[in-house]
């Protein structure tokens, strides 16, 4: 009875450790268009919603942290990075709420700052293409990211860099991931980032 | 099957083999099955007399269902009475499809700009910062973030949607349809999942390419997910041959 538990434990060991070793190593594939980037804007990542969220949790949360990720690996490249959601577009108003009180010898302080207007990303598409142009951006990024529901599963990532003026390639590469159903999907799609944008370093 | 020849329990003996077999048949069969793939679906590929075009950004238009029961369309109707609904927080194909084909289409050399993304007019953000201390204890901060709403070019009529993609260069209007239809007469005929896409050049609207994929559908995202990965495949390998991993080169 106990050398059959002992079996049983083994192979339900060996049966775990067999689906999480990674099949195959990363794919990576380059395509190189012409130039390199020196101002780019990261847009945001477009990915599959997560298999495993609930109901109550965010499905795309699982890929939020890959924009960080990108902006991270050009800014070290010397890329200058234009965030369109922090420069405004025009004047904003300002309102501030200050509140102080003191209840027995015992102060409460409270301040309120409401900012009111557009920002770059806020803006109708022809402003924001001449905001681009008014910029110098020159490079659009964007990542694009799935778990692939082929056998066995794949995570695949996608970074692509072009013109803002005229849609032309500067860079792609995309990674493919082996993965087993075990791994995480943060974990995987991360990896997967990380080696498509080894192929892109300016 | 084995005899053990010992008269009087062989009867028995059979009997037990026949049911060992009879266990041993199907779990071998199971294995051998799970370790082999499936047969994939295959995409179907249309090109137009006008034939590819360029290269060039186009309009990437929202994911359409079309069905002859409109609870086909509902994720949730698939899981009704399984227990699973809890765990599928996507309540419509589109977002299974649209990564995945964007992805694959992408990779193929095309720029796609989403319509839902391309706003007619500038929306209004608040951002409000609320910071308080009480009774000289720790700062608590909280920051909120409104944006208001705004049309967008895919609310546009096909007409006006063209302009406004032409307005910004745009060179092709790509669309995306998810097609459920049951595999045969009766309630109980199994469903079809096909996902059609078809790209449009800009101005005229003529068709540069159709690429169909479909399957019968086992779990309704993975085959939605399944059909998209498809169809995307053979734009790919028409487009970008040298893009497909793991191809022949």
């Amino acid at each position: 009875m106990t050398r059959a538990r002992a079996v049983a434990a083994i192979a339900a060991v060996v049966v775990a450790g067999a689906c999480s070793v990674e099949k195959l190593p990363p794919i990576r594939m380059v395509h190189r268009g012409t130039g390199a980037p020196r101002r780019a804007v990261v847009l945001p990542t477009e990915c599959a919603p997560s298999e495993t969220a609930t109901r109550a949790e965010d499905p795309r949360a699982w890929c939020k942290g890959i924009e960080a990720i990108v902006a991270g690996e050009l800014a070290f490249h010397g890329v200058e990075l234009v965030d369109l959601a922090k420069l405004p577009a025009g004047e904003r108003t300002r309102h501030v709420v200050a509140v102080s009180s003191q209840i027995n010898g015992a102060s409460s302080e409270r301040r309120e700052v409401t900012v009111t207007g557009p920002t770059y990303s806020d803006v109708d598409m022809w402003t924001q293409r001449a905001a681009l142009d008014a910029l110098g951006v020159d490079t659009l990024v964007r990542v694009r990211a799935a778990r692939l529901p082929t056998w066995p599963i794949r995570t695949l990532a996608l970074v692509r860099m072009v013109r803002p003026s005229d849609a032309s390639l500067i860079a792609a590469s995309v990674c493919e991931l082996e993965v087993s159903r075990v791994d995480g999907e943060t974990e995987t799609i991360e990896r997967a980032t990380r080696c498509a944008l080894q192929g892109i370093a300016p | 099957m084995l005899d053990t020849g010992r008269s009087g329990a062989g009867s028995q003996s059979r009997a037990v083999c026949a049911y060992r077999s009879a266990v041993r048949w199907p779990l071998l069969i199971s294995l051998a099955t799970a370790c082999a793939p499936l047969s994939p679906p295959r995409a179907i590929i249309t090109v137009g007399a006008a034939g590819g075009p360029p290269r060039n950004a186009v309009l990437a238009l929202p994911t359409t269902c079309e069905t002859t029961e409109s609870i086909l369309c509902e994720p949730a109707t698939y899981y009704q009475g399984t227990g699973g609904a809890a765990h599928r927080p996507v309540n419509d194909f589109a977002a299974q499809i649209e990564p995945i084909v964007r992805l694959k289409l992408e990779l193929a050399g095309y720029t796609l700009v989403d319509a839902r993304t391309l706003r007619l007019s500038t929306i209004e953000r608040t951002e409000t910062t609320i910071a308080s201390q009480r009774r000289g204890g720790a700062v608590s901060d909280a920051a909120t973030t409104r944006l208001g709403d705004a049309p967008s070019v895919a609310g546009l009529a096909p007409a006006d949607r063209a302009a406004a993609a032409q307005s910004l260069g745009l060179a092709g209007e790509l669309s995306s349809t998810l097609r459920i239809s049951r595999d045969g007469a009766g309630l109980g005929a199994r469903i079809r999942f096909a996902l059609v896409l078809e790209l449009r050049a800009l101005p005229g609207g003529t068709v540069l390419w159709t690429a169909r994929c479909s399957d019968l559908e086992e779990d309704p995202e993975g085959t939605a997910r399944l059909v998209a990965n498809c169809a995307g495949d053979g734009v790919l390998a028409w487009r970008a041959p040298d893009a497909v991993i793991g191809g022949v080169p």
